[in-house]
């Protein structure tokens, strides 16, 4: 069949028109490789370049670390030379210390002491230092040093409340210490509460105790004159003992019981001021174990002294808070000296003085004290010491309804807002049952711990036993029941707890009328608090009333719950921003907070996290991690894990 | 005529699929061209990225090592604090071992190996008893220092040496004999401390004799637990003696030598059995140590009978459970009632 000359044109157009095509993408495919090798080429170099580049930089910083380290090292080799010339004159000090007792032993640094718990420094350290006399420190100071030890190893011991270490035998050389030799132990035993007395004759006539105290709350440095010897005006440092036999005898008799009350009130002082203990001087006066025979100005001094002390006490407490029973332990340390009335007369006016610290109002008597109604479950152990020391009729009736009201009284707001969880529980384990309720709520709120719905139940069940009214409340809230009786209860009481109670009860309307608003006054009453369950529940009466009109406050409530731990707000975020109709919608947030949930064990949180990660949802798929945790959950309990479990099967 | 029409038609049909070929293969290429354009744009935007990435990884190890180097300065300051601290307290150490320490020199070095033995052992420690030697007649002046008599040095050799007889019936004490090197030593509270601090870590008991220049020799001791922070220093009791008759008078002397013999193994067994009833619920001993000569001046001396007395009446109050419950966590309260017997009989015997 003859083709159509027109037919094979077309064709011949055709099969150009191919050829071309074909020609054209051979060309651009060429085009194109070349290109990319080129890139490829231009990268290469560039990645060379930048190699090279990183190496340069990088032995740079190696030459600048190591120029670094060589200063470093220059500036350890001065403060070496330092060191060394510390060291040589340490040697030097240890050489010409003046006690036979060095630092490390006085530290008790011992090496078999392996318990040392710093209960070591307790101990006021005492030395008798020669005086300037040298006939004074050999026939006498032997003696009286070992009559002071024998006092301070008797009453004053090492197991006891108040121990003093008197190193007799301590000083090295027979001469009075000199200035350096002072300031060497200050420097060498500083915070170490240390006590050195002197006895200086002085050239005309008359005897000081010169004092360098530390250590022991305050630096001491002063001489204290004593007129009062009998031989007093007669005491000189050349004085010759061995021919003046009863001067010798009589100042024995004398400085002895001297010395122990100077010792003995500045460990009491020490010991009352630092570590609380009543003073025991006064006692061991009273007792005659200090004999004060023939040196009534000893018992008159002591007594002058230890009421100036309580008098300044007393009247401090009233401008800086100073605990009521600190100055019960003055008062009763010092009991001894002063007559029924004016032990009766002080203690009332610690107990006014007390009163009148915490009132607006003056207080000038027994009675308005009694009646200020300022007292709390807390001040009960100052109470019954005021009592244990009082010991007088007048006011027995007044103490005892005082006592029962306050003992009648469960609350302790101080246990209410405490997180020691190890504290709460010995104070439960002892039957608090406020301690119960805050244990519950610890556990309930994540305060301080993680979550534990089983140990909260515990807590409250027990404090409910226990017949705690605020866990009544709160279990009557919860099975919505009236409260009706409780409102004046939880009203009564300033704390966070009780406006929390209060504000659901409004809220639902409880045994009171149903007030929205009274419900958010109680909670703004605590709004800078810390209390968890204060931005929640106000985050849920918003949500309630405004819905997403007031999505922001919602929000930042509830984040703020969250942020304090509590597993409910973190659970509602993870729901709104799942939701979208509240907040908007984020399925990253959702995965957050369902990790924080999660992160605390809740069932819920897991669940939700587990599906994000099948899902993808607002997190890169995992299948395993979302099994896992779907196995988490339904461990802990969550029916809907169990069933998808089930189906997955 | 209509094979024409068909040949013209499917030729229009051709020529049409070549253009249509042709400006399509046009539209691709220059798509191609742009896509690979893109290619190479995302080939450098990632390599941008990955030098990015890249550049804060080595300022991440620079930084790394900047503080590892600032980390072991502070740790090397540190310890060379620690060091020097170390090193002031071995000069301390030194000097207490060269000038302190108040007994035999190479007592130091047994007690510390007794200590470190006692770390790895569940043996009950005995209670180690260290005699100090206080001047018993009086002292001989030299010419160029006082010097203890020369016949106190066997006095006491003799009596460590009698003592140490008296307690081997009590495997759970051990006389130090001979630790005590001077025959002038004065045991006050300082010398006290300086035997604790490097005994500390054994139960030890001190007992320092001295006389009093008012005819009396007084007998203090210090004892403590094994790892006790202070030791318990106190005067127990004194026996009537003059140094200046001792000196003269054989017969008083020989006398007063028994006397102080018995003191010292009261002193020792009413500790001992303090410490090992408390400690460890041993059955009182003293009785035991104790010959009809003993006795017999015990019963004559009211100091030393009211100071056994007192020291059994002591034990008794504390085995207070009232006062010391801690006794019943490691004894029953059937033990602790037999252990206040015994002690109490103790103190009946007397």
């Amino acid at each position: 069949m003859p083709v159509d000359p027109l037919s094979l044109a077309l064709m011949a157009v055709n099969v150009g028109a191919s050829v071309f095509n074909n020609w054209r993408n051979n060309k651009q495919s060429h085009k194109l490789q070349e290109k990319q090798q080129e890139f490829a080429r231009a990268a290469t170099e560039r990645n060379k370049q930048r190699m090279w580049q990183l190496m340069r930089e990088g032995q740079e910083l190696a030459l600048e670390m190591e120029r670094e380290t060589h200063e470093n090292r220059l500036e350890d080799i001065r403060n070496d030379f330092d060191k060394i010339l510390h060291r040589l004159a340490y040697i030097e000090a240890i050489k010409t210390w003046p006690l036979k007792v060095l630092p490390i032993v006085m530290k008790n640094q011992s090496l078999g002491s392996l318990i040392a718990t710093g209960d070591e420094n307790i101990a006021m350290h005492c030395i008798l230092t020669p005086s300037n006399c040298i006939q004074f420190n050999k026939h006498i100071l032997p003696t009286i040093e070992e009559k002071l030890a024998d006092f301070c190893n008797l009453h004053w011991s090492t197991l006891s409340s108040h121990p003093i270490l008197f190193y007799s035998g301590a000083w090295k050389t027979g001469t009075t210490p000199t200035g350096v030799e002072i300031s060497q132990l200050k420097t060498n035993l500083r915070n170490l509460p240390t006590l050195l007395i002197t006895p200086f004759f002085k050239p005309e006539g008359g005897i000081v105790f010169q004092i360098n105290a530390w250590g022991i709350g305050v630096e001491l440095e002063t001489e204290i004159e004593c007129a009062d010897f009998s031989y007093a005006e007669s005491y000189k440092s050349g004085i010759d003992y061995l021919q003046e036999e009863d001067i010798k005898e009589r100042t024995i008799e004398e400085f002895i019981p001297y010395l122990q009350c100077l010792v003995g009130y500045i460990a009491d002082q020490y010991f009352w001021t630092n570590h609380n203990e009543s003073p025991l001087l006064p006692t061991l006066l009273a007792m005659k174990v200090v004999n004060t025979d023939g040196m009534q100005y000893l018992n008159t001094a002591s007594e002058e002294r230890y009421s100036n002390l309580l008098d300044v006490c007393v009247e401090e407490s009233l401008a800086m808070p100073f605990s009521p029973e600190k100055m019960l332990s003055l008062l009763e340390g010092s009991a001894s000296l002063w007559d029924e009335t004016t032990r009766t007369d002080k203690l009332e006016e610690i107990f006014i003085t007390n009163a009148q610290r915490r009132s607006n109002n003056a207080i000038s008597s027994m009675n308005e004290a009694l009646y200020c109604e300022l007292y709390s479950k807390e001040d009960l152990p100052f109470l019954r010491k005021f009592i244990e020391l009082y010991q007088y009729d007048d006011y027995k009736d007044d103490f005892s309804n005082l006592f029962e009201a306050l003992e009648s009284i469960d609350f302790d707001y101080s246990i209410l807002e405490s997180t020691d969880i190890t504290a709460l529980e010995t104070l439960a384990g002892d039957g608090d049952s406020v301690a119960m309720f805050r244990l519950g709520e610890i556990y309930e709120c994540s305060m301080g711990t993680d979550f534990n719905p089983d140990l909260s139940d515990k807590y409250y069940s027990m404090a409910i036993n226990a017949m705690q009214r605020l866990a009544i409340v709160r279990a009557k809230i919860i099975n919505r029941d009236s409260i009706a009786g409780d409102v004046d209860f939880l009203a009564s009481i300033d704390c966070v707890q009780s406006s929390i109670l209060l504000s659901q009860a409004f809220y639902y309307g409880l045994g009171v009328e149903q007030s929205t608003e009274r419900a958010m006054t109680e909670l703004e009453k605590w709004s800078n608090s810390n209390h968890p369950l204060i931005s929640y529940i106000a985050a849920e009466l918003v949500i309630q009333e405004y819905g997403d009109q007031q999505k922001e406050l919602i929000e930042e409530l509830l984040i703020r719950s969250s942020n304090l731990g509590y597993i409910k707000a973190q659970l509602k975020l993870m729901e709104l921003y799942e939701d979208g109709a509240i907040l908007q919608e984020s399925p990253y947030r959702v995965v957050e907070y369902a990790k924080k949930a999660a992160l605390q064990g809740h069932p819920d949180g897991l669940l939700v996290l587990a599906l994000c990660y099948i899902r993808g949802y607002g997190v890169n798929i995992n299948k395993n991690k979302g099994k896992e945790l779907l196995v988490m959950a339904a461990d802990r309990g969550n029916t809907d894990a169990i069933e998808i479990i089930n189906q997955i099967k | 005529m209509e094979s024409q029409s068909y040949a013209a038609n499917c030729g229009l049909f051709w020529v049409a699929n070549s253009v249509v070929s042709t400006i399509m293969g046009t539209t691709n290429r220059s798509l191609h061209e742009e896509a690979a354009q893109r290619n190479l744009d995302f080939q450098r935007e990632l390599e941008d990225a990955r030098n990015i990435a890249q550049d804060e990884v080595e300022a991440e190890k620079i930084a790394f090592k900047r503080r590892v180097m600032k980390l072991s300065r502070q740790y090397r300051q540190a310890e060379s604090a620690e060091m020097f601290d170390q090193q002031l307290k071995t000069i301390e150490l030194q000097s207490f071992i060269e000038k302190y320490w108040p007994l035999a020199p190479a007592l130091p070095n047994i007690i510390l190996n007794e200590i470190e033995q006692s770390k790895y052992s569940n043996r009950n420690l005995p209670l180690n008893v260290i005699l100090l030697h206080a001047p018993l007649l009086p002292p001989k002046v030299a010419p160029m220092a006082i010097k203890a008599h020369s016949k106190d040095f066997e006095t006491y050799k003799e009596l460590e040496r009698k003592l140490e007889i008296s307690l081997k019936t009590l495997c759970d004490v051990k006389l130090r004999k001979d630790s005590c090197i001077n025959t002038d030593f004065v045991g006050g509270n300082a010398n006290m401390m300086n035997i604790h601090f490097l005994m500390g870590g054994l139960p030890t008991l001190v007992i320092s004799p001295k006389y009093n220049n008012e005819g009396k020799m007084i007998f203090n001791a210090a004892v403590w637990e094994a790892q006790a922070i202070r030791p318990l220093i106190r005067p127990l009791f004194s026996i009537s003696y003059e140094p200046l008759i001792a000196e003269r008078d054989d017969e008083y002397f020989k006398q007063a030598i028994e006397k102080i013999e018995t003191a010292l193994t009261v002193i020792v067994g009413a500790t001992r059995d303090s410490y090992m009833l408390l400690t460890q619920g041993k059955a009182p001993m003293l009785n035991s140590l104790l010959d009809e000569k003993k006795k017999e001046i015990i019963e004559n001396d009211k100091a030393l009978k009211s100071f056994v007395k007192q020291e059994y009446e002591n034990i008794v109050n504390a085995l207070d459970t009232k006062y010391s419950p801690k006794l019943l966590e490691a004894y029953s309260k059937e033990d602790v009632e037999s252990m206040k017997s015994q002690a109490h009989n103790m103190s009946l015997t007397f």
